[in-house]
């Protein structure tokens, strides 16, 4: 895939060294002169000196034939001005963003960017999953070996998406105690439907665990 | 019926308060309005006299907390002033998006981007484009005169 990036960021070296490793064709933007000197010598790739926010720049490299743009600057403000300008004016088919402030994700991905990446909402996510097993694992019998607490990512294909929690033949000794959905933990009532990327927290006996997660599969 | 009205002062946002933002808070400090400045440097409000009827928001524009702490709610007219075009447009489709107010303008530099943005609906003003506009029609009215 033709892959656009566009970064001030040195860890983008990894990035950079990744997706060429996996075969795909790299450009830089970048306004940092060591971060295009050092992707040039390592990969070989072109590269544009310059500011990304500018149209004139992003003219110099082939992005009408992008694929994807990836917009890895510290400002949100142009990472956010390119996706919206790969994908309006130049019929870029799938954009990437950093977003370092969370509270602009849903404003992002209203706005053109395809999909969004936020450090600090990562981070905030795992506190939060971190905290409801902590939690749940704090009303558990201590010491019983015989009760497992496990967590699934319902994905498209599971074979329960859509289905009411009644309507799937759990065995005995097991029960869905929580379902995360878009960060929101709730307890689920037999009525609740399985939605695509729900987080189920599965509490069952050892003895039936793994019937239990061979249905959510 | 009251011979009296007393009319609400409209309430201006004006984000960025740097060389091209701040002689428009000056000119805007001389009309009977309410103004709310924000700008990430606090050093730019030592410039605005105390006298100013409204607030001074020290705060990325860009972030919703900022802009809640402005009361950009009851905003009638915001103005997006920073030195960075991106930064400009995304507050201008923040605000119009996020807190539905239909007056707001942001400064362009980059005249490469103002059809994009004119299209969707950020209503952008390009200094240099204005500037080089007045020059063509005091030329043409030297010329007309002659």
């Amino acid at each position: 895939m033709n892959i656009l990036l566009i970064s001030e960021f040195e860890k983008s070296y990894f990035l950079a060294k990744t997706l060429c490793g996996q075969g795909h064709h790299i450009t830089l933007i970048s306004r940092d002169p060591n971060l295009c000197q050092s992707l040039y010598e390592a990969f070989d790739i072109p590269i544009v000196l310059g500011d990304a926010g500018n149209s004139s720049i992003l003219e110099q490299t082939d992005i009408r034939e992008m694929d994807i743009v990836i917009a890895q600057s510290e400002n949100d403000a142009k990472n956010l001005v390119v996706c919206e300008l790969a994908k309006k004016e130049y019929c870029v088919k799938s954009t990437i963003a950093v977003v370092n402030n969370p509270a602009n994700i849903v404003f992002f991905q209203q706005n053109g960017v395809d999909y969004c990446v936020s450090e600090a909402a990562v981070i905030d996510s795992l506190i939060k999953k971190n905290d409801i097993s902590n939690s749940i694992r704090k009303f558990l019998p201590s010491g019983d070996p015989d009760i497992i607490v496990n967590e699934v990512t319902l994905s498209a294909r599971s074979q329960i998406l859509n289905k009411k929690i009644w309507e799937i033949p759990f065995p005995p000794q097991c029960i869905v105690g929580c379902i995360i959905r878009n960060g929101h933990a709730m307890i689920p009532q037999g009525t609740t439907e399985c939605k695509n990327n729900d987080k189920l927290i599965v509490i069952a006996s050892s003895a039936v665990m793994q019937e239990a997660l061979s249905l959510l599969s | 019926m009251s011979m009296f009205h007393k009319m609400k002062k409209p309430n201006i946002v004006i984000i960025g308060c740097g060389h091209f933002g701040y002689p428009i808070v000056q000119f805007l400090l001389e009309k009977d309005i309410r103004l709310t400045v924000i700008d990430t440097n606090p050093d730019v409000f030592a410039k605005i006299p105390l006298s100013l009827n409204g607030l001074m928001i020290t705060g990325d524009g860009t972030d919703p907390d900022t802009l809640d702490a402005a009361g950009i709610n009851s905003a009638d007219a915001v103005i997006a002033a920073t030195n960075d075009d991106a930064v400009n447009i995304m507050i201008a489709q923040m605000v119009k998006q996020r807190y539905h107010i239909d007056s707001v303008i942001a400064r362009l530099y980059d005249t490469s981007k103002e059809k994009t943005y004119r299209e969707l609906g950020v209503q952008v003003i390009n200094p240099v484009m204005l500037f080089a506009n007045a020059c063509f029609q005091t030329w043409n009215t030297a010329v007309n005169e002659v």
